[in-house]
């Protein structure tokens, strides 16, 4: 068995440094402050434009503060952190959560039951099962998988409003926001940058993105989506402003057993990696939203998917997948 | 000073921080119960009822802590900017009434609590209004903007004994503060006779102020600019030392059980020329009264060293942040005020233990980095925001007095009050 790990194949391509200010009157006025820090367990950058430096600055600086918050509050590999402490506990007893992680597990569980569970923030034990969380990747039994899997499900997550509290119905489960933390947190970011003032800004983790606005006399921030068999190959160029972009890939964190090649990214419905899609690039108004429609995407496959973003009419995706023949298939949902 | 004189061997030193471990107390006196005048919780079902005043930058992350614990309701929320009240408001989760004058709160007699986190040149006004009331306070740290402030607030407190009081110094509750003052008190480090700490950044220390139409000058703000970035204009705030140096000097009194004898340093605003009135960087000394120093510096040019506290003893050092810490043991001991034969040889640096806030040993393997990491291990791990307001709200229920009250606030405001006066005046002062 062998693990592929293919380092930072990102399919997103900024073209920051085609975006530097030019000597123009109106450009002359604008100056550019990037920066990046390692939030998330991901690299979060935020490019933005305006006419004082120290005043991007403030504003990025008050964006990665709260990106930081988010990032102690939900993460599942802080013992501190509040989602740890609600999975430590939940099964035994009612755990009070704060207002806006409260919100947003609402929310999840709204999206889980709109996509029929083909995304589900249960699916934490069997990441661990098929080995993802420690990168040794492993074909679990079939009774170890029936035994995961009856941990497993969205289900078995009950929320009570008026106390903004949360109750499993079982010992062994465990939320995993991984899924959907990176666009609420690009979202939060993008929200601070506005409130700041802020006019132009990319807010970036990696996986997901937020254009504000557009780069001096641009019309938006260009952004390439790479060809997932050849990464340096450019395969789409898009043009985005106010709005969220995030993808999915089956590019990195595989591992290959038996001659087959298992993908990160899990059908919460099986208990099994998906199989045969490659990439899904979601463009909707809110990162929360393009970062749960690129996994659900990818679960469903391309013709359930298509069927589902009938309801969804705001969300836009570009799906590469493998056809029978091997070759490299594309469909676009809602162009 | 009363610095214990306990020496620990090698052997007895791991039997003693894995002994107390399991339950830190820092001093037993304060944990005594306020007696039998508690004020009866008027909340249903022994619920307390929280009147909240000033959900801002901080002020929000309480809100969000307090509507985390069972039993206790944010009834009324109070500040004067529109958007950090709707988002307290928002935050509490529980349609709190909403003010823009305090004192609508300090009036609700179905308030039994209130927390103040405004600017610090208002705690002392509402704190005593609050008082006056019969609210039992948790007000955010600094103390208050002015020693002779602080002193009306302890005596406000000492009038009204069945009130609880706490300060909001939520890194006290960190498990590592603890397990660390507790080490120093039996002894761990030797004599410790020097302390280093510094907070630094590499920022303006700046909030980004939104565009608004808001005219905070009723209020005693020139401008928006003034009411988010209070912290920048000496009329509301006594700058780095307060925001910042006042956790480190909580810790470092506790350490030394003492409040310093004579404080001197150096301030200026050498960098940031953009119309501040605080220091941008702040370097203190202070002398305590058994001669033992401690130094703080804050900074805002460079953030390497970021926020680490260095208690250097007789017999070890301890290096930590607010997570974990690295002890590292003297290879000679200095014998001065010991009778143990052990401290007068060159002893051998034990690379081997791994100790953690919890009492637990590891062995380490050979080879490893020298040193015996000191971490918070993994029970009771919470967000010690929440952990300091569970104290209050404990404390509150079960009439007993707050580990941080305003005697412990007090001290740690003289601690940076006065070093603030020093690097104004460029002299020592005399506590």
């Amino acid at each position: 068995m062998r693990m592929v790990e293919k380092k930072k194949l990102l399919l997103i391509a900024l073209l920051i440094g085609g975006l530097l200010p030019h000597a123009s009157a109106q450009q002359t006025q604008s100056v550019m402050y990037q920066e990046t820090r390692r939030l998330m367990w991901a690299d979060f950058e935020i490019v933005a434009y305006g006419p004082n430096r120290v005043r991007l600055a403030e504003a990025a600086n008050a964006a990665f503060e709260e990106i930081d918050r988010l990032d102690q509050q939900m993460s599942n590999y802080s013992e501190t952190s509040e989602l740890t402490d609600i999975n430590r506990q939940a099964a035994r007893k009612e755990v009070i959560v704060e207002k806006e992680l409260f919100d947003l597990l609402k929310l999840s569980l709204d999206y889980s039951r709109s996509t029929g569970g083909a995304f589900d923030i249960t699916v934490g034990p069997l990441m661990k099962a098929w080995g993802f969380f420690k990168g040794q990747g492993r074909v679990p039994g079939p009774g170890e998988l029936t035994g995961v899997k009856d941990r497993v499900g969205f289900q078995h997550v009950r929320l009570n409003e008026p106390a903004h509290s949360i109750r499993f119905d079982r010992e062994g489960v465990e939320l995993d926001l991984g899924g959907i933390a990176k666009g609420y947190a690009v979202d939060k970011a993008a929200q601070i940058l506005r409130e700041s003032g802020v006019r132009s800004a990319l807010i970036s983790s990696g996986s997901s993105i937020y254009a504000l606005g557009a780069p001096p006399n641009k019309t938006g921030w260009p952004i390439e989506v790479r060809d997932p068999l050849a990464p340096e190959r450019r395969i789409t160029s898009l043009e985005l402003k106010d709005q969220s972009l995030s993808t999915s890939g089956c590019y990195d964190q595989t591992f290959k057993l038996g001659g087959k090649t298992y993908c990160h990214i899990m059908d919460p419905r099986t208990g099994f990696p998906i199989d045969g899609m490659l990439s899904a690039t979601v463009i909707t108004p809110r990162g929360v939203e393009a970062e749960v429609f690129s996994k659900v995407v990818m679960v469903l496959g391309v013709e359930k998917a298509k069927s589902c973003l009938k309801q969804h009419q705001e969300v836009r995706a570009i799906v590469y997948y493998r056809q029978p023949d091997g070759g490299l298939g594309c469909a676009k949902l809602n162009f | 000073m009363t610095h214990k004189t306990v020496k620990l061997s090698r052997r007895n030193f791991l039997e003693t921080t894995a002994a107390g471990a399991a339950g830190v107390v820092l001093s037993s006196s304060t944990r005594s119960a306020l007696g039998d005048s508690i004020r009866d919780v008027r909340g249903a079902n022994g619920r307390i009822n929280i009147g909240m005043i000033g959900p801002g930058e901080r002020g929000s992350g309480l809100v969000r802590s307090l509507a985390t614990l069972e039993n206790v309701k944010i009834i009324s929320i109070c500040d004067i900017y529109e958007p950090n009240l709707k988002k307290g408001a928002q935050l509490a989760a529980s349609q709190p009434k909403e003010f823009t004058d305090y004192r609508k709160i300090i009036e609700d007699k179905e308030v039994d609590a209130v927390v103040i986190a405004t600017p610090l040149h208002l705690h002392h006004e509402m704190t005593l209004a609050a008082l006056a009331a019969k609210k039992h306070v948790f007000v955010e740290k600094t103390l208050a903007y002015t020693p002779e402030q602080c002193d009306q607030m302890v005596k406000a407190a000492k009038a009204n004994p069945s009130l609880v009081v706490q300060v909001g110094f939520q890194r006290h509750h960190y498990p590592i503060v603890r397990k660390v003052v507790q080490m120093a008190h039996e002894g761990a480090f030797g004599k410790v006779t020097h302390i280093r700490c510094n907070w630094h950044r590499n920022a303006n220390w700046r909030r980004p102020v939104p565009q608004s139409t808001f005219d905070p000058r009723p209020w005693g703000y020139p401008d928006l600019e003034h009411l988010i970035n209070w912290r920048m204009y000496k009329k509301y705030s006594q700058g780095l030392m307060a925001e910042l140096g006042s956790h480190m000097m909580e810790v470092v009194n506790l350490i030394y059980s003492s409040m310093p004898a004579a404080v001197t340093g150096f301030g200026g605003i050498d960098y940031w020329k953009d119309g501040r009135e605080t220091f941008d960087n702040v370097n203190v000394i202070y002398n305590y009264p058994g001669g033992q120093k401690a130094m703080f510096t804050s900074i805002t040019t460079n953030v390497h060293y970021d926020q680490r506290i260095q208690i250097m003893g007789t017999e070890g050092t301890f290096d930590m942040n607010w997570n974990t810490g690295t002890y590292y043991r003297e290879k000679a001991a200095n014998a001065k005020d010991s009778g143990e034969k052990e401290s007068t040889a060159p002893i051998q640096v034990e690379e081997s233990l791994v100790i953690t806030a919890t009492g637990e040993t590891m062995k380490r393997g050979p080879g490893e980095s020298r040193g015996t990491q000191v971490g918070q291990g993994t029970q009771g791990r919470v967000d010690p925001t929440k952990l300091a307001l569970q104290e209050f709200i404990t404390c509150v229920r079960e009439g007993k007095k707050s580990d941080v009250d305003f005697e412990a606030g007090r001290r740690a405001a003289y601690s940076i009050l006065l070093a603030n006066k020093a690097m104004e005046e460029g002299r020592v002062i005399k506590f």
